[in-house]
């Protein structure tokens, strides 16, 4: 009867995809993980963070946008109190549009206002 | 040997001596001690054998990994590793424990400012991951240096992994509010894991107290004992911070293998061996 030689072998420590990367520093997008030959599959690779060399270049026409929800800003981030009212109704549209798209109003209105006058 | 304990040197205070109590048990443990009878000038000190001692530094202000001068093993390779793994973290102590330099029998898992980047994170479970990494350890104690938070990620990882808290306090009111507001994260870590049908296996081992020289008790400091003694166990004796310590801290030194180091050496080696097993 055949028996393992041995335990097969745990996993190896891996650096977090931002180590090295200050904690007051913002960072505003997606962290590509350093590429290790042997590394086991891990969650940093969610099918965006890699470009190839012979990708076409994006020319930015608009000011960055809100980050999709499912790459979350690192870091501590920048922001500024927007100081306004608005209609009643402009409002119950808004809280709307969050219900149905399970979006931040933040980042409803930023969506908005880049899509309409971003340059 | 018995079983390996794990330490974790905590207060929600921060200034109050932690990096230096956890730093001084680690080596004091390692160093062992052949004891000594106590008299009208000294204290007693219990014989202990010397201990293989891992060093965690699990506070993004890197204050243990600073004054030990470590290096992790590779880039990005220190606690912070552990505490954000995306894979099975178990057994990844023994992976990044790296040589103290000071002693044969203590290393050090170094720490980093990026450490700090896991503290907004809430990953299921990640809590445990420090614990799962301390799995097959080549270690007889463990001590972990604690980030003075109040509760959160880090200290809660500390409270999975440890058996065994000890207070650092100093003997002002930060000292005071750190060992207050530790008590109440140890109580709502209990509660919370005796809601979850869990077991909190934290024992608290009492307080480690240091006060600046020698000499009587200053009214301040004296009123500080009284309520550090109102709330846990002190462990005698009373640790005195001479100048020695931060010069050489400054140095990345050990202070007790100098000759005006040993009474605070003495002071920290009677200390360990009430708290080690």
């Amino acid at each position: 009867m055949s028996m393992e030689e041995r335990p097969a072998r745990r996993t190896k420590p891996v650096p977090t995809s931002d180590a090295g990367i200050d904690p007051v520093e913002f960072r505003p997008g997606p962290v590509t993980a350093p590429q290790a030959p042997s590394a086991p599959a891990s969650g940093a690779g969610e099918g965006k963070g890699v470009s190839t060399p012979a990708a076409a270049p994006a020319a930015p026409t608009r000011p960055a946008a809100a980050p999709p929800a499912d790459t979350a800003p690192i870091g501590r981030e920048v922001t500024v109190q927007l100081s306004t009212r608005i209609s009643p109704d402009v409002d119950k549209l808004l809280t709307a549009a969050a219900v149905r798209t399970g979006k931040k109003k933040r980042a409803l209105i930023e969506e908005a206002i880049t899509n309409l006058w971003g340059s | 040997m018995n079983a390996m304990q794990v330490v974790m040197v905590h207060s929600e205070a921060g200034g109050v001596d932690k990096t230096t109590t956890a730093v001084s048990v680690a080596m004091c443990a390692a160093e062992g001690n052949e004891g000594r009878p106590g008299d009208e000038k000294h204290h007693a000190i219990e014989a202990y054998a010397p201990r293989r001692v891992v060093l965690i530094d699990l506070d993004p202000r890197s204050a243990s990994t600073k004054w030990l001068r470590a290096q992790p093993v590779g880039e990005g390779l220190h606690v912070g590793a552990i505490i954000g793994a995306k894979d099975d973290p178990t057994g990844w102590a023994e992976d990044l424990a790296v040589p103290s330099g000071w002693h044969p029998n203590l290393r050090i898992i170094p720490a980093s400012t990026d450490l700090s980047n896991r503290e907004s994170e809430n990953a299921d479970y990640a809590e445990l991951r420090l614990k799962a990494a301390l799995t097959d350890l080549e270690a007889d104690l463990v001590v972990i240096d604690c980030a003075n938070r109040q509760g959160g990620p880090l200290t809660l990882s500390a409270l999975h992994a440890a058996d065994t808290l000890l207070h650092a306090a100093r003997l002002n009111d930060s000292g005071m509010d750190g060992v207050a507001g530790s008590q109440r994260t140890i109580a709502a870590f209990r509660r919370n894991m005796a809601a979850m049908g869990a077991v909190a296996r934290i024992d608290v081992a009492g307080a480690a107290v240091t006060r600046t020289g020698h000499g009587f008790l200053s009214i301040s400091e004296s009123d500080a004992l009284d309520d550090v003694r109102s709330r846990v166990p002190v462990i005698e004796p009373i640790v005195p911070y001479l100048s020695i310590v931060p010069e050489a801290r400054g140095q990345g030194e050990w202070y007790g293998k100098f000759r005006k180091g040993q009474p605070v050496r003495d002071a920290y080696a009677a200390i360990s061996g009430k708290v080690i097993r």
